[in-house]
């Protein structure tokens, strides 16, 4: 009997060899590259003939295709295939629906992008594009826009945004804009003005003239209003500027001088510090009523305060444990818990609008990071470093942090210089943004609808 | 009242070291004898009355009298600190005499940071150290009300550079005379 | 001499009975058992290390519960390659979560393979599983020289015969593995919100000359086109770029053809994101 077992065994050993054969194999991948995607952009097929302000119908068909291959190569998420390499083939109409995938293969293209722009008989301009899947070789997303010439910028970043999130799954964020500080002259005389642009430095206009120092502004979530600090008559205060009007105001009647602010997620209010006889603490002001709630109370140094998209809880900075610290509180200031424990000094915290992060600057031996950390103060990750990093803020879809930085000074007195930086959530992709002057407290818009 | 008669003492005391100062200077003079541009001081020395003419030489209710009397009007901070060392107590106290003195004079105590701080948390340091000066003036019998006080954070370095003997210039506390 | 032929004669008659029994046993069992193999992500070259494997038919319990450990040993120094390339001073946190995912992963694979594997393999396998434990026993409880002697030159043969097909899949597997990274196939949707879920299998028909035949099929496709399932499309699009942009798979050994005809391809991008 044992006998017998032990030659089952044995067989079915045996059996192995015969049989495994017909296996299905499976193959775990979890390597892979984090390499922007290759993508073709045609220019936008219009006719030359046409002419608009500004210039003929074709030529602006290049022009929106350069913007998108501008925006697409910022991102870092992707490659625009160099338009030398392209293989001519047919009439660039006829190809417009039908490309021929194996020429765009051949260059190593992973997607494409060609249109169309042609004038409308209101003087208005029609743009259409196609996202094509080259592997796949099928479409992945086709648009068509009608607009005046002078929106031309508009509507490639429209495309962008449109390619970005049909290719990345997340919305993209290049139909935006940028206010921040621009400044000038010596460190000790420093001049400041508002200024404001799109996301990719285009259409940068001063809002103010310099005459008063003017610090922190930050976007209301419709884009239309800025609410930041000046210094006019002297006196620190929180204002509120409304883009389309130009008007100005100073929010709420406070004895001492306030500073920090922030909209909350519907824009109904603005939270911000109060700084009174030495001591900060937060406030939060409806707009609406003017109604001004406190929502710390301590003799600790409270400030940066930032609302969770949802609106739930707001996160700040406090020195109050001993040194300077990221706390979370339930927006009516209930529930303060500390969140960031790590070496040095935390502040800046920002809320992610994809309410998954929180990014802030840190300081530790003597350099600044740009960071993010979870709601919960778990997963911290340094994004950025520098000799003086600070004041991060998100791109609305959440991926792209913008943030100013310093330069040190030499022996000889130069330096100082202070330029906007991106950098991609992962780590990847730090550039530098372009702007007429030095920049530092860039807020990011919404997007705008 | 008192204020006053302080005042007057003051006064007193003041234009009798003119006098001295100016005895001295005349025999510095003689030493050398080679100039005699001894007039213009002499009217000076001829009114040795009490504050009558003394009062506009002296009064400057400027910025300028201030610092001379108090080490610049400046007093400094450590990094990410507002308290006040006894170097700067003492500077304040003699801003505190002349404020006495000059009791008309309001003034406004900037608060002042180094970069090495975020910028809205320095806005909040530096008000601390400005309430800070303030409060210590204050205590030796400053009218709180002459006294207002503004934070520039970072905002206003006194000079530019890197490195501690830069910074350590730039976290300080200025009494402006308004 | 007649114990010989009788013994010969009941060996034939067993090689037989096993062979109309025991056959589809193994046949559906095998593929569990490689499956857990590549989970381990080897390093190409690291084929010979089959020593682990050679220990195997003796105790199997044993075997499964020592590998996972191996896993956690041998992943750590991927995930650092990519963490040193980024600018992140701050990394040191890094492992902890790795090893909590490499621990998640495999409940994750099983979990989520399970229902795509014929309904009957599960008991099968348990079978094999409760065979094996009871051989085991009955060596433990009986001690007998010529038995054990026997046993071991069968479990060689064993061994060796079940080795050859694995380290065939291996080598495939690898070289699968090796050939997609190295083309830079696979580019991963990096940054995504939610990464950790976004596990893709995707299933691919070669030909022998190893061309895609017909399309790529994502095991989970309905998901794809479900509203709030973009980042999962996102991965899911990245995957079949992938397998496409590294057809053909003509490196894969002609003789073999059946083992690799059809092929199912699980990416995940897990280690390389957040961490």
């Amino acid at each position: 009997m044992r006998l017998i077992k032990l030659l089952i065994l044995a067989v079915s050993g045996l059996s192995l060899t015969l049989t495994a054969a017909n296996a299905r194999i499976v193959v775990d991948v979890n390597r892979g590259h984090a390499d922007p995607l290759p993508i073709a952009i045609t220019d936008l097929v219009g006719n030359e003939n046409d002419i608009v302000s500004g210039g003929s119908v074709k030529s602006y068909g290049q022009r929106i295709a350069l913007v998108v291959k501008a925006d697409l190569t910022r991102s870092g998420l992707f490659r625009v295939v160099d338009s030398g390499a392209f293989i001519k083939s047919g009439n660039a109409l006829t190809t417009l629906r039908n490309p021929n995938f194996n020429n765009w293969k051949a260059i190593g293209a992973q997607a494409l992008m060609n249109g169309s722009i042609s004038l409308q008989e209101d003087g208005r301009l029609k743009v259409e594009f196609r996202l094509w899947d080259v592997l796949g070789t099928n479409q992945m997303t086709g648009l068509r826009y009608f607009t005046s010439p002078k929106n031309w910028r508009r509507i490639a970043h429209l495309i962008s945004d449109a390619i970005y999130k049909r290719l990345t799954g997340e919305s993209g964020y290049f139909d935006t804009r940028v206010v921040y500080i621009s400044e000038s002259g010596p460190a000790t005389a420093r001049v400041k003005r508002l200024a404001i642009m799109d996301q990719d430095g285009h259409n940068h206009v001063f809002l103010t003239n310099g005459k008063n120092l003017v610090l922190t502004p930050r976007f209301s979530p419709t884009a239309q209003e800025i609410t930041y600090l000046s210094y006019f008559n002297d006196n620190p205060r929180v204002y509120l500027y409304n883009i389309d009007s130009g008007k100005q105001e100073i929010l709420g009647d406070f004895p001492g001088m306030t500073f920090a602010p922030r909209f909350s997620p519907d824009g109904n209010k603005v939270v911000m510090s109060q700084a009174y006889k030495g001591n900060s603490d937060i406030y939060v002001m409806e707009l609406t009523t003017r109604k001004i709630q406190r929502l710390t109370k301590h003799t600790a140094i409270d400030t940066s305060p930032s609302y969770s998209p949802d609106s739930r809880y707001v996160t700040f900075n406090s020195d109050r444990g001993g040194s300077q610290q990221i706390y979370v509180m339930d927006s009516n200031g209930k529930n303060i818990k500390r969140i960031s424990f790590g070496k040095g000094r935390y502040s800046t915290p920002v809320w992610s609008p994809r309410g998954d992060l929180i990014a802030f600057t840190r300081q530790y031996r003597g350099k600044f990071y740009i960071g993010v950390m979870k709601p919960d103060g778990s997963g911290e990750r340094l994004l950025s470093e520098s000799y003086l990093d600070e004041g991060p803020t998100w791109s609305p879809n959440g991926r792209v942090i913008m943030y100013f930085r310093q330069q040190p000074y030499d022996k000889q007195g130069r330096g100082g210089d202070t330029q906007l930086w991106t950098v991609d959530l992962t780590g990847y992709n730090e550039r530098q943004m372009i702007t007429p002057l030095d920049a530092s407290d860039p807020a990011w818009s919404p997007l705008i609808r | 009242m008192l204020e006053k008669i302080n005042g007057a003492k003051y006064w007193a005391l003041i234009g009798a070291a003119l006098l001295l100062s100016a005895c001295a200077n005349t025999g510095a003079v003689q030493d050398a004898p080679v100039e005699p541009v001894v007039e213009t001081q002499e009217p000076v020395v001829a009114e040795p009355t009490e504050d009558v003419t003394t009062e506009p030489m002296m009064d400057p209710d400027t910025q300028e009298s201030l610092d001379a009397a108090s080490s610049a009007a400046l007093v400094y901070f450590g990094y990410d600190r507002y308290d006040l060392s006894s170097d700067a107590r003492s500077g304040l106290q003699a801003q505190a005499v002349w404020l006495q003195e000059h009791s008309s004079v309001k003034v406004t105590v900037e608060g002042h940071c180094d970069e090495r701080g975020t910028r809205e948390y320095n806005l909040a340091l530096g008000d601390r150290r400005a309430n800070s000066v303030k409060n210590y003036l204050v205590a030796l019998g400053v009218d709180p009300s002459r006294i207002h006080t503004v934070s520039y954070g970072k905002e206003r370095p006194a000079v530019t550079g890197t490195g501690e003997s830069t910074w350590s210039q730039n976290r300080r506390g200025y009494t402006r005379v308004n | 001499m007649r114990d010989a032929v009788i013994i010969s004669l009941i060996f034939h008659v067993v090689v037989m009975a096993t062979g109309m029994i025991g056959l589809p046993i193994f046949i559906r069992d095998k593929p569990t058992e490689m499956r857990v193999i590549p989970v381990e992500m080897v390093k190409i070259g690291e084929v010979t290390k089959l020593r682990a494997q050679e220990k195997k038919p003796d105790p199997v319990k044993k075997k499964t519960q020592k590998k996972t450990p191996e896993r956690k040993v041998e992943m750590p120094p991927e995930p650092p390659k990519l963490a040193s390339s980024m600018p992140l001073p701050d990394m040191k946190a890094k492992p902890k979560p790795k090893k909590k995912s490499i621990n998640k992963k495999p409940a994750k694979i099983t979990a989520k393979r399970a229902p795509r594997i014929t309904p009957k393999t599960k008991p099968r396998r348990f079978n094999t599983g409760k065979l094996s434990a009871l051989l085991d026993k009955r060596e433990e409880t009986e001690p007998n020289a010529f038995e054990k002697l026997k046993d071991k030159n069968y479990g060689k043969e064993k061994v060796i015969s079940t080795i050859d097909i694995q380290q065939q899949t291996l080598s495939i597997i690898d070289a699968v593995n090796k050939h997609i990274y190295d083309n830079n196939c696979w580019n991963i949707p990096a940054g995504a919100k939610g990464a950790e879920g976004l596990l893709v299998t995707v299933h691919i028909r070669l030909s022998p000359d190893g061309e895609l035949i017909g399309v790529p099929k994502i095991a989970d496709g309905g998901r794809m086109n479900l509203p709030g399932q973009e980042y999962y499309r996102t991965a899911a699009e990245s995957v079949l770029r992938a397998v496409r942009k590294c057809a053909p798979y003509d490196f894969l050994p002609k003789d073999q053809y059946n083992l690799w005809r059809d092929m199912e391809i699980n990416f995940n991008p897990e280690y390389m994101l957040n961490g």
